[in-house]
């Protein structure tokens, strides 16, 4: 099959980072050995190339992974998100009608709650924990999907080339995968791509509020938190778990920057 | 127009009851036992059963939401778990610090966002265009529980300008908060003001303005600039209510005694009534804001009038 020229770059950048963290985690010390005789110890190639934490524990190989910890949440974060809220907007713009009204009084109700809000209400009551964390961003992610795909559903259902597969019986299912979502994935793709940077700056805010991964296991906001109390004297565990997060979000955004720029080659 | 606003004024009132009956099953969404996770598996019997019939958790549901209801129309949201004292009070008392911060953020985010928009607008895709546009994109992928503890080392730990946290100094303790809460919204901003502008630049009035020789800071600022702020209006209205969200991780990094922190000591406290009662409190203010901004664009704009109250 050939691959969507949106989707490439997308998947490319994803790899290259599972990669890099896990090959960074390989040089890395041990990331949970305790070691009091070297305990937040500056960054160095003798210190394992980042330093020590508060615990001495080697600051690298956490880094990775809570790094890849993070790509994990915010993929499966869009996969989930973004296939159910796809499904409910195309079936919702496809429709039309009370259908269509119902599913959007259902999404203003989403809608209500800004930015990470209803994840951190989600997150406190189910209690940490990945699954917890990815269910709640779940919960705020899909809104966005369904948004825009009933936006596309909603003109693509008017086509012609919709109507004749309509008038030569064809299932439900077969028109709205095979002719309205594949006219419909390119501004949806872009969704995925700034969803997915969303959803792991998401989920490093919940770990930071406390309300994510929980320790021994590390996570860029946990690190983040725990680094805030080392400042003065140990800055490289606040500068480098930052770095990790905005340099994978940064990719992300700049290949979704990029991609809608083609979409609305106006501006 | 009054057709519009009443159509919008209705759809306002079935998204208020849902989020209210969302916000509601929250406490009763949690997985296992409510009383358990407040009193600890080795509770009493009798411990039990007091914190059930002050919780009214002993009643069916629907007595709940009805009893919840009745006290939510009275401006009740309950009462702290923890303190014992009314929800409503506890955020009335926050309220100030956090609008505090959430002006100083949006007045930092127009101050940086407008000269940023129209300077790059002007030089559409030449370096400076790009630049600033990266500077952007650069500052909606910075995490603000992130921005927060670089500002922190730099200005008071190495610099020792201004204070690490709290809210005592003043003026000097809200400018770290503020820059760190309003650079996600400057980006956002910044994007808008160069997109919308370039729209407008595009139109035929414009181009009638610049054949009369039209100076370029007239055309740009009287012109162009009134069209524009059409949707950098609207949006501003729906970030400030997404900022109010953003002041609970920068009130976290800095101690900020607002409404953030407020939620925060309640999530660990595990005072799922305040919880419940700022997480609604937020999403109505939201909520309003959504409201008032299609309100507001509707008379700024009287094409408006014609659409369907979507």
């Amino acid at each position: 099959m050939r691959m969507n020229p949106y989707l490439r770059n997308f998947i490319l950048f994803v790899a290259a980072a599972f990669a890099v963290t896990g090959l960074l985690q390989s040089i890395g010390g041990d990331a949970f050995a305790v070691n009091l005789k070297g305990l937040l110890l500056p960054p160095s190639p003798e210190n394992g190339w980042l330093g020590t934490d508060e615990l001495g524990r080697d600051v690298l190989s956490r880094l990775m992974i809570g790094g890849k910890l993070s790509l994990v949440v915010g993929l499966s974060v869009v996969i989930v998100a973004g296939i159910f809220g796809t499904l409910i907007g195309l079936i919702s713009g496809y429709f039309g009608g009370w259908v269509d009204h119902v599913i959007m009084r259902i999404t203003d109700i989403f809608l209500a709650f800004p930015g990470i809000l209803l994840a951190i209400a989600f997150a406190a009551l189910m209690g940490p924990g990945v699954e917890n964390v990815i269910f709640a961003l779940c919960l705020m992610g899909w809104v966005g999907f369904a948004r825009l795909a009933r936006a596309q559903a909603l003109s693509l259902s008017r086509m012609a080339y919709v109507e004749a597969s309509q008038v030569s019986g064809m299932g439900l299912g077969h028109i709205l995968l095979k002719h309205i979502l594949p006219n419909a994935a390119a501004p949806l793709i872009v969704e995925a791509i700034f969803a997915m940077a969303g959803a792991m700056i998401a989920e490093a805010g919940l770990s930071f509020l406390g309300l994510g991964v929980q320790p021994p296991n590390p996570s860029l906001g946990a690190m983040l938190r725990e680094g805030a109390r080392y400042m003065p004297v140990a800055p490289h565990l606040v500068l480098a778990p930052g770095l990790l997060l905005m340099a994978l979000v940064l990719g992300l955004n700049i290949i979704g920057d990029n991609l809608r720029d083609k979409l609305d080659a106006r501006l | 127009m009054s057709k519009f606003i009443l159509n919008r004024l209705l759809q306002f009132i079935p998204t208020v009851f849902g989020v209210v009956t969302l916000t509601f099953f929250f406490i009763h969404m949690v997985p296992g036992d409510p009383l358990e996770a407040l009193l600890g598996e080795d509770a009493l019997a009798a411990d039990r059963a007091a914190l059930a019939a002050k919780l009214g958790l002993d009643k069916p549901i629907w007595e709940q939401f009805t009893t919840y209801l009745y006290h939510l129309m009275q401006g009740d949201l309950g009462t702290s778990l923890y303190s014992g004292r009314p929800v409503t009070n506890l955020i009335l008392e926050r309220l100030p610090a956090t609008a505090e911060l959430a002006f100083a953020a949006l007045f930092f985010a127009i101050v940086l966002s407008f000269p940023m928009g129209v300077f790059a607008a002007q030089r559409r895709k030449q370096w400076p265009d790009k630049v600033t546009m990266a500077g952007s994109l650069l500052g909606f992928s910075m995490p603000n529980f992130w921005l927060g503890p670089l500002l922190i080392m730099f200005f008071s730990l190495w610099l020792g300008w201004l204070p690490v946290s709290g809210r005592d100094d003043g003026l000097w303790s809200l400018i770290l908060p503020a820059i760190t809460l309003g650079t996600g919204m400057a980006a956002v901003l910044s994007r808008l003001v160069r997109a919308s502008l370039l729209e407008v630049m595009d139109a035929d009035y414009i181009r009638t303005a610049r054949a009369k020789g039209v100076n370029k800071h007239t055309l740009v600022w009287h012109h162009a600039m009134r069209n524009a702020l059409l949707p950098v209006v609207t949006v501003l209205f729906l970030q400030a209510g997404t900022l109010l969200t953003g002041a609970i991780l920068t009130e976290a990094v800095f101690s900020w005694p607002g409404l953030g922190t407020l939620m925060i000591d309640a999530l660990n406290q595990r005072d799922y009534a305040v919880v419940q009662g700022g997480v609604l409190f937020i999403a109505m203010v939201y909520l309003t804001m959504t409201l008032l901004a299609d309100i507001l664009y509707a008379f700024i704009d009287p094409r408006i009038k014609y659409g369907k109250g979507a």
